[in-house]
């Protein structure tokens, strides 16, 4: 038996009652058969934790990908009030903070790139820095790094990463205002300084993907992609400055509940009142680290093409390769939302959950006012991923959010003890799949038997009406950190 | 006894470290944080002296390996001789000695992000000591 109650075929309530001290009740968008493993998983605790955040709105809300994270779930959200004492926690943007993914299109198909693939994958494992230890060629001075912090990608357009237009194809155009560098420590300077342009390690990735299915001809004509089309996906995020921010601001943040007379039953969900000092100095850090990672993918975006070029031998006009759209998807960030039939500005928590806003959302890019914002749903390195549009239940029933991700489904000591490398490699082999990694357990712990089916957590969404499918990507090359 | 072991966690690793004293718990915990990241290969010799301290015995758990993450990753130094000094409950002064990891020649495994607070615990058993830390990867 489960405390949860069933609302439709999608979504289930975990009523206000489950716990002392929650706000608001849960809800969770998932199928019956999704429900064992989530409350298996600890989960449920997390998402009744995160209801008992002050100034919480509407829901403690979970998407489909949900499991056990630490202080929010891993596909936690949560919209808290201005007006109401509402506070901002670390813990609901992660340590990886602004960690998201950047799809590119190109002209090739796959055909064209198959018997080259090898290549491919290797100039790519060789351009990309990847996994612990190495460092990006791009060292910055901390004039040069303070920059980045306050310009995001913009300041990777103007060092020659890519074009100037790919800025109004990312979420915030690349660059969140208010970022404020003067609080950052020196040690996030210095963990930062250098790894612009670094993959790192764990769930992080460069896909080379072939378009396989497409479900909304219109929306993927609007994104240049067209079946048997190849595309390039990055998932990455602030790296160790971004780690270092969190951390430095969980020690502040970690006393300001005891300043401010509330009670969290958890401590990674360190909070502190938005209009607080501590609050203000955690969202300017946050909003560094933000900008941090919009350079990061810029860069590695920018470096994935100049792969390509080198590896096929191929001119820039042959490849068309152009941003389709890059989503950050631990976040924290104002929004004009309706609750209860009136427009607030809330701060959205958005803890491995990505924005989904409709057509003619003044915030969508306006090459895609028309279709919606693009959502990228990443799956695992073995089957597919996943591109969708944001739809207008969203707005209503989950501030404009959607899943992330697949979501584990074994542990990371299970798909050790349970898979091994050369297992691995043959499953990927088979799949017809290259693959390069830095880290043999790493990888082992990315394996596909590893994941949940990502087909199963975005029919949820696209059940639910937050968001469309539009295409599915498959990946035919992989590099890991 | 056991110098640590690893739980079962969905996403993050868990960690068990026990310890005869407080500080033999310690070390244990980061000798579990390096097992995570690699086999470290050293290319020279470092000595280094810090003090840390916290609100309370686990929270300086967290500062302990936090600060040898630190050094990971900004500079790529591992350490792996400790010389720890409780100075009440909640400071600790350590000398460290290890060096710069040669990438080249080491195993590496995954990167730490960062020491997290959730289901963090510092007890006291019939034997010793025992902690509860995750690292999130």
């Amino acid at each position: 038996m489960h405390p949860l109650t069933k609302i439709s075929d999608v979504l289930w309530e975990l009523p206000q009652s489950y716990k002392a001290g929650m706000r608001v009740p849960g809800r969770i968008y998932a199928t019956e058969q999704m429900l064992s493993r989530i409350v298996g998983d600890n989960c449920l605790e997390q998402v009744a934790n995160v209801a008992c955040l002050p100034g919480i709105q509407s829901y403690s809300l979970a998407m489909p990908d949900i499991h056990w994270g630490y202080g929010f779930p891993i596909g936690g959200v949560a919209a808290t009030a201005l007006d109401e004492g509402g506070v901002i926690s670390p813990g609901g943007v992660g340590y990886d903070i602004n960690c998201g993914v950047r799809l590119m299109r190109t002209n090739l198909t796959q055909e064209e790139v198959a018997p080259k693939i090898h290549d491919l994958v290797s100039q790519l494992f060789r351009d990309i820095p990847c996994g612990l230890g190495e460092k990006s060629d791009l060292r910055l001075g901390r004039d040069e790094e303070r920059k980045v912090l306050s310009q995001g990608a913009r300041w990777a357009v103007a060092h020659g990463f890519g074009a100037p237009e790919d800025v109004d194809l990312i979420e915030e155009s690349g660059c969140m205002a208010e970022a404020e560098s003067s609080n950052i420590t020196e040690r996030a300077l210095e963990r930062g300084a250098g790894q612009v342009g670094s993959l790192g390690s764990g769930n992080h990735f460069v896909e080379v993907q072939v378009t396989d299915e497409i479900y909304d001809e219109t929306a993927a004509n609007t994104m240049g992609l067209f079946l048997g089309g190849i595309t390039v996906m990055i998932h990455c995020g602030s790296r160790g400055f971004g780690y270092q921010v969190c951390d430095d601001y969980l020690r502040v943040l970690g006393r300001a509940p005891e300043k401010y007379g509330f009670r969290l039953p958890d401590r990674q969900l360190a909070s502190a009142p938005i209009n607080s000092p501590e609050g203000q100095e955690y969202l300017a850090a946050m909003r560094c680290a933000a900008n941090y990672a919009f350079a990061n993918r810029q860069v590695l975006g920018s470096k994935a093409e100049r792969a390509f070029l080198h590896a096929l031998r191929i001119s820039p006009d042959a490849l068309g390769m152009q941003l389709v759209y890059d989503v950050p998807h631990n976040i924290a960030k104002f929004e004009e939302h309706v609750v209860n039939g009136r427009s607030r500005r809330v701060c959205m928590h958005r803890k491995g959950a990505t924005r989904s806003f409709p057509p003619h959302h003044p915030l969508v890019p306006a090459r895609y006012r028309a279709i919606g914002q693009p959502v990228l749903v990443p799956g695992d390195m073995g089957r597919y991923s996943f591109v969708l549009v944001g739809r207008p239940q969203a707005m209503s029933q989950t501030f404009g959010t959607v899943c992330h991700g697949a979501g584990r489904l074994m542990s990371r000591s299970q798909a050790k003890r349970e898979l091994s490398f050369d297992q691995l490699r043959r499953d990927m082999e088979q799949r017809g799949v290259v693959m390069m990694a830095r880290g043999r357990g790493t990888a082992v712990e990315e394996a596909s038997a590893a994941y949940k089916d990502v087909a199963e957590v975005v029919n949820v969404v696209d059940s639910a009406g937050l968001a469309g499918k539009v295409c599915r990507l498959r990946p035919i090359g992989v590099v890991k950190g | 006894m056991k110098a640590f072991e690893f739980f079962e966690h969905t996403a993050d690793i868990g960690v068990h470290a026990y310890g005869r004293t407080l500080e033999e718990l310690f070390i244990n915990a980061a000798r579990a944080l390096y097992e995570v990241q690699g086999r470290f290969d050293l290319a020279d010799r470092r000595m280094l002296k810090a003090e840390l301290a916290a609100n309370s015995l686990d929270e300086l758990l967290v500062r302990w390996l936090s600060e040898l993450l630190y050094h990971l990753s900004a500079a790529g130094v591992c350490f792996t001789h400790f010389r720890l000094q409780f100075t009440g409950e909640q400071k600790l002064t350590v000398q460290m000695e290890g060096g710069a990891v040669d990438f080249s020649r080491s195993e590496v495994f995954e990167e730490v992000k960062a020491i997290t607070y959730h289901q963090l615990s510092v007890k006291q058993t019939t034997d010793g000591w025992m902690a509860t830390v995750i690292f999130d990867v």
